[in-house]
């Protein structure tokens, strides 16, 4: 199998048929929470926001370039004045729409109108109501969200949960699929906390060690299985040899179809930050490594980043997938987090 | 749900022991990635055994290309019993695999 993963451009893993293709836009850092462990350090007195008819020609572009989905985050979407707008346009040209919010501000009719553009939305939940609420930074967060999800049931709108697991967190991982589920939930994403933005700051004694990875991993392997006829249960780590056996599911340069030369057929995702720049493969990778701005940006924009800056892009993929390979020291990975690091020291 | 609340009570027992017992933590990893990779859809991991819960135990359901991968999973020595169930039908869809590690 793994030899025929290989050609095959649209498959990523042993079970997957299909792949987003994904711009994660963060059109604001503006949000009505300062979380504790927030990477964008996103909070209520940020004001800078992207020009909407600036994102929506990259949009365009983009979508002829073969991306396929939207992942909007923030700070929080909901405060950013032309979200409407966007999603709007983003469905009329054929984009797959998701989107990450607190799920606090989903009662007024702005919010219902704008969830009609939304294919699946989700909810960021920290736990049980007390770890919520202080991850949050804010009493009665738990029970705002709450209120969120029940707009999301009442108007029977695809929505999940994602959950950043800590140290604090990860005995409630059993509570939470359960919560999950009986919510209605289609998804249940668990993330590790990682030391950027404000954790790195606020949080630095809950940082992830190797015992809590296995912890997370398995846990998490029993919640697919236990809920594996209702919801998705999706884990953003990974062993180190499964990624030895299927790189690609990690790197397209492990793909036959990196020899393309289509951006979209290179990185699964995509970022755009408030400010502009367009970034690959996650929020705050290396600025040597930047596409460019959506404010200025003309037809030859990926082309000319293939020709530039891959060759040695291609390097930080394998120097991260050699590290992982070879550090028999660490079982279980977040890939993400080692790429992004390696950009930074490339 | 009375079965799967003692297998999550017990699991969670084990894991918060994690700390203390690395090589469980890294065993168990390594049995669901092993399977994960050779295709198995894992649709159960529990733990049995009394007094210690020292058996994992995995089922799932293969996909077509799993069998042709067989040496490559009896060769990890952690697997102490691989179970097809029913016995005797060569269709990977009507099949089922236990497979139990520890003692």
């Amino acid at each position: 199998m793994a030899t025929e993963l290989i050609t095959h451009c649209e498959s990523v893993g042993p079970t997957v048929p299909d792949r987003f293709r994904s711009i994660q836009l963060h059109p604001t850092r503006r949000c009505n929470l300062a979380c504790l462990h927030c990477y964008s350090y996103s909070a209520p007195h940020h004001r800078d926001m992207l020009d909407v008819e600036a994102t929506k020609k990259f949009l365009a572009y983009a979508f002829e370039e073969g991306f396929n989905n939207i992942a909007i985050s923030g700070g929080e979407p909901f405060l950013y004045s032309d979200l409407e707008e966007l999603l709007r346009f983003a469905k009329e040209i054929g984009y797959q729409t998701t989107m990450a919010s607190n799920g606090m501000l989903l009662k007024t009719e702005r919010a219902k109108r704008i969830l009609a553009f939304v294919d699946l939305i989700a909810i960021s939940i920290d736990g049980p109501p007390p770890l919520h609420d202080h991850i949050r930074a804010q009493k009665g967060a738990f029970e705002k969200m709450m209120e969120g999800v029940k707009v999301l049931q009442q108007h029977q709108k695809p929505f999940g949960f994602i959950h950043t697991v800590t140290p604090q967190s990860w005995e409630s991982l059993l509570w939470l699929g359960e919560f999950a589920e009986q919510n209605g939930a289609k998804l249940l994403q668990l993330h590790p906390l990682e030391m950027h933005g404000r954790a790195s700051e606020t949080l630095t004694s809950l940082a992830m060690d190797d015992t809590l990875a296995h912890q997370m991993y398995i846990l998490a392997h029993y919640l697919r299985s236990k809920y594996a006829d209702s919801m998705i249960v999706q884990i953003d780590l990974l062993h180190r040899e499964y990624i030895r056996t299927f790189p690609q599911v990690v790197s397209a340069f492990s793909r036959q179809c990196a020899a393309n030369n289509h951006l979209s057929d290179l990185f699964d995702t995509i970022i755009v930050d408030e400010t502009g720049k367009i970034t690959p493969v996650a929020y705050g990778f290396g600025d040597q490594f930047s596409i460019g701005n959506i404010h200025r940006f003309d037809y030859q924009l990926f082309e000319r980043f293939i020709q530039e800056k891959v060759p040695s892009l291609k390097k930080v993929f394998e120097k991260t997938l050699d590290k992982i390979i070879n550090n028999f020291e660490t079982d279980i990975v977040n890939w993400n987090e080692l790429i992004v690091q390696e950009s930074i020291a490339a | 749900m009375a079965d799967s609340k003692e297998f999550e009570a017990a699991l969670m027992a084990k894991l918060a022991h994690g700390a203390f017992d690395k090589t469980f933590l890294k065993t168990t990893s390594a049995a669901i990635m092993e399977l994960r990779k050779q295709g198995l859809v894992i649709d159960d991991i529990f733990i049995k055994g009394k007094p210690r819960f020292d058996r994992i135990i995995i089922n799932g359901k293969p996909d077509p290309e799993f069998f042709g991968k067989m040496k490559d999973i009896l060769v990890r020595p952690k697997f102490s019993r691989f179970e097809v169930f029913p016995y005797g039908i060569l269709n990977p869809e009507t099949l089922k695999v236990q497979v139990t590690f520890g003692l």
